[in-house]
This record gives structure tokens, sequence and C-alpha cells, in this order.
């Protein structure tokens, strides 16, 4: 269990205000390996509401690490709700078929259905915490989810790569006239992350058939990620969605 | 591009975006006629009431103007009536009757008088009736001419009946009576 939970200087400076952002932190050695990380990130996270006395509405941004994200084409056609859900379950236990229990969420954008499905012991913990707290667990919804809302009119404008950064996950979306047509994850090494970015996004480019170029990327830790040729990166926005008074991360 | 609405913390939102706008938009524009339906069907009503309103005012003038019009009509027959009955009740019934009477008792019984008219309003007599002979009947019409009562004696039919015993003449009288 974390022994320490620390909070940088950017976070207390947003603790004054009322959109608190806090990150669950910890260092390397502190961190038991025996421990589940979604138990570590839900007691840390209790800890720091009791410790800073928080009040409000809980709006939780947690890594997609935790999470699995499949898109399904649907084209122009129209599906009822209790339609499209079947067919979300069915893709995503085809695709996913370590994830059969896991709740899932549909979101419909442009020509695609995005379906999410979410470790379920990861919102037992953020109900639990709500409980806990007493507070109301206003919305849980994953890290990119957050970013993309937070910058949705920058990305609206955009036509390529996306790459969104953070803490051992990477998140690869191809936007076609504003629109989402392809996302994909994968784990990687926060030691070699711009090599492992580099590696991500030949392979994505290769896969899709469609070349490399400029590509928008979003970080969670805010720093820089520099690509080699033929990639060009661009850093958009700032790293901390808006919406969320806490991140739910695991331990580095 | 719509947000991506993936949260977790919420039951799954509907998908059909276009359905509660298009519900909506639908539901809008129903109570929107329904709106202007009632407030016409209302104005129809006050119209209806007004033209109800007026037309039974214009029932009741007209209603009255009848009257009004029927009046002098019914007065002017109520006069005509008044006056007939004054002018028949203004007949001398008995001056006439007492001046025929003189005037058929000096021929003794050779003439008898069988009906009489008046019109009041020309103070005309018509007198029926038969005569012996023509010189009695002659007689009679002198003696109706002497009355003071009587002026404008014409003997308009004349008549032997030989059908009948005895034998008379028939004959009819006209005549004016005197103020």
């Amino acid at each position: 269990m974390p022994q320490r939970v620390t909070i940088n200087s950017r976070q207390r400076r947003f603790l004054k205000i009322s959109e608190a952002l806090l990150e669950v932190q910890n260092e390397q050695n502190e961190v038991d390996s025996e421990v589940n990380p979604i138990d570590w990130a839900a007691t840390a996270t209790r800890e720091l509401i009791i410790k800073n006395q928080l009040s409000g509405a809980l709006n939780i941004a947690f890594s997609d690490k935790w999470v699995r994200y499949d898109l399904v084409a649907l084209g122009k056609m129209n599906l009822s709700d209790a339609e499209s859900a079947s067919l979300a379950r069915a893709q995503f236990n085809e695709q996913f078929p370590d994830a059969l229990d896991w709740p899932l969420r549909l979101t419909r954008h442009g020509e695609q259905l995005l379906v999410a499905g979410i470790n379920p012991l990861l919102l037992s913990a953020a109900q639990q915490i709500s409980v806990d707290c007493k507070y109301r667990l206003n919305s849980l919804e994953p890290w990119f989810v957050s970013m993309w809302n937070k910058h949705e009119k920058t990305i609206r404008q955009l036509d390529g790569w996306l790459l969104f950064e953070e803490p051992e996950v990477l998140l690869v979306a191809r936007i076609k006239q504003g629109n989402l047509v392809h996302l994909h994850s994968q784990p990687f090494d926060d030691n070699q992350r711009e090599s492992s970015a580099q590696l991500f996004l030949d392979r994505q480019s290769a896969l899709l058939e469609h070349p490399p170029g400029l590509v928008h990327i979003f970080t969670y830790s805010g720093n820089q990620l520099k690509l080699k040729a033929p990639w060009h990166s661009v850093q958009s926005g700032e790293a901390w969605p808006r919406a969320s008074n806490f991140t739910l991360s695991s331990p580095d | 591009m719509p947000n991506l609405t993936l949260n977790f913390a919420a039951k799954q939102v509907s998908l059909q975006t276009w359905n509660p706008l298009l519900g909506s938009t639908i539901l809008i524009i129903g109570v929107t006629v329904f709106g202007f339906a009632v407030a016409d069907y209302r104005q129809q009503l006050s119209l209806n009431s007004d033209l109800q309103e007026k037309s039974s005012q214009l029932q009741n003038n007209a209603g009255l103007n009848s009257r009004k019009a029927s009046t002098p009509l019914a007065l002017e027959n109520e006069i005509a009536q008044a006056n007939l009955a004054y002018t028949q009740l203004q007949t001398p019934w008995g001056e006439i009757f007492s001046a025929l009477e003189t005037a058929r008792n000096a021929q003794a019984d050779d003439v008898a008088l069988l009906s009489i008219k008046a019109d009041s309003n020309k103070r005309e007599l018509r007198i029926s009736g038969e005569a012996k002979d023509f010189p009695r009947l002659s007689a009679f019409s002198a003696a109706l001419s002497d009355s003071p009562m009587f002026k404008n004696i014409h003997l308009s039919n004349d008549k032997l009946n030989v059908s009948t015993v005895p034998i008379v003449v028939s004959f009819d009288l006209q005549l004016n009576w005197a103020k």
C-alpha cells in the first residue's frame, strides 16, 4: 500500500480553485508489487480526498490502462439503443475475450460507434470512494475521453494522427474531417516513451496503410514527446482534463 | 462533431440523439398548432357569439319595425271597421221604416215589401216588393217621393208576374234617404 501521496506544484495551484486536479502519485520503491493497482489507486484517492477536505461532486478521470476500446463502423445505418448495445457487446466480447463481464458504455461519433469497457473492479472502487467520502460520483470517464472533450474544438479542425500519452498507455487515433475513424491503445514502457511512441505510430501507419506525417500529441505529464521523421509532432493543449477533480492512475 | 459521452458513473445515454430532438420539435410544433387551434376556436366562438348577438339585435329591430309597420295598417283596419260600424249605427232605421210604412199604408194591402237593403255609406236603400198592379206600384213610388225622408227614387226593375195567382207586379226600387 502507498505510504505517501505527493501533490506537485501545479496540482497545488489547481487545489486553490474549485476544480481541483490531483494526481495520485507515488514513488516506485514504495509500492508493494503484490498490491492490485486499482486498490492502490482507490486507496490513494480516498486518502487524498480526506486529507484535502475537498467538497463537491466527484468527477474522476481514470487511466486508460483500465479501459478497452472498440470502434464499430456503422456507416449511415441507424440502430436502436438495444441493437447498438447488442452489437457492441458481441463485437467487444469477440475482440476482448478476457473482458466478458466488463461494463460497457457506447457513444456514436459520426459513422462510428465507440465502445468502451471498464474494468469492473475500478468501477466498484470508484463507487466505494463516493460512498466512503459521502460525495456524489458525478462522472467517471477515461482520461482520453476527458481530454478529447476538453479539446474537442481543436480536434474538430484536425485531420490525421492523434497521439495520447498516459503513464504506461499510448493511444493512437485517426481523424478524418474531424471524425474519429480509428482508435487503438497499447501499454508501453515509460522509460522508452519516445521510441515506444514512434514504434507504435509506425505500426498503426502500416496497419491502416496511411502515410506518417503530422501528429498532434496530448500528454498526461505535460512533457514534450519528440518523434523522428517522417513523423512531425505538435504538442496540443493542456494535459489536465478540466472537468475532473481526480485522476486515478496506477503507481509509476 | 459531438463530444464523446462515456460516463461510467451514469447509465448509458440514448444514442438516438435525433429522436429527442425530433420528438421535442414535433411536440413543440404540436403544442403550438394546438395553441393556435384553441386560440382560433375561441376567436371563432367569440365571433359566432357576436354574430348571434348582432343577428338577434337585427331580428329584434326587424320585429320592432314590423310591428311599427303593421300598427298603422291594423289601426287603419280597426278604424275602417269602427267607421263602418259607426256609419251603420248612424243608419236611421226608425225614420226609414216609419216613412216606408206611411207610404205603404196609403195603398192599403195592394203593395207588399219583401226586402230592404241599406248602404249606409251611400245612404242608399234597395227595396224589393210586389204590387197588385202597375198603377198601385206607381202610387207607392209617388207616395215615397212625397215623403221628406226619401229622394232620388228610381224603379230599377219591374215585372208582371203571370205565373202566380193572383197576378202581381214584382219591383225593385232604389232610393236615398235624406240626412
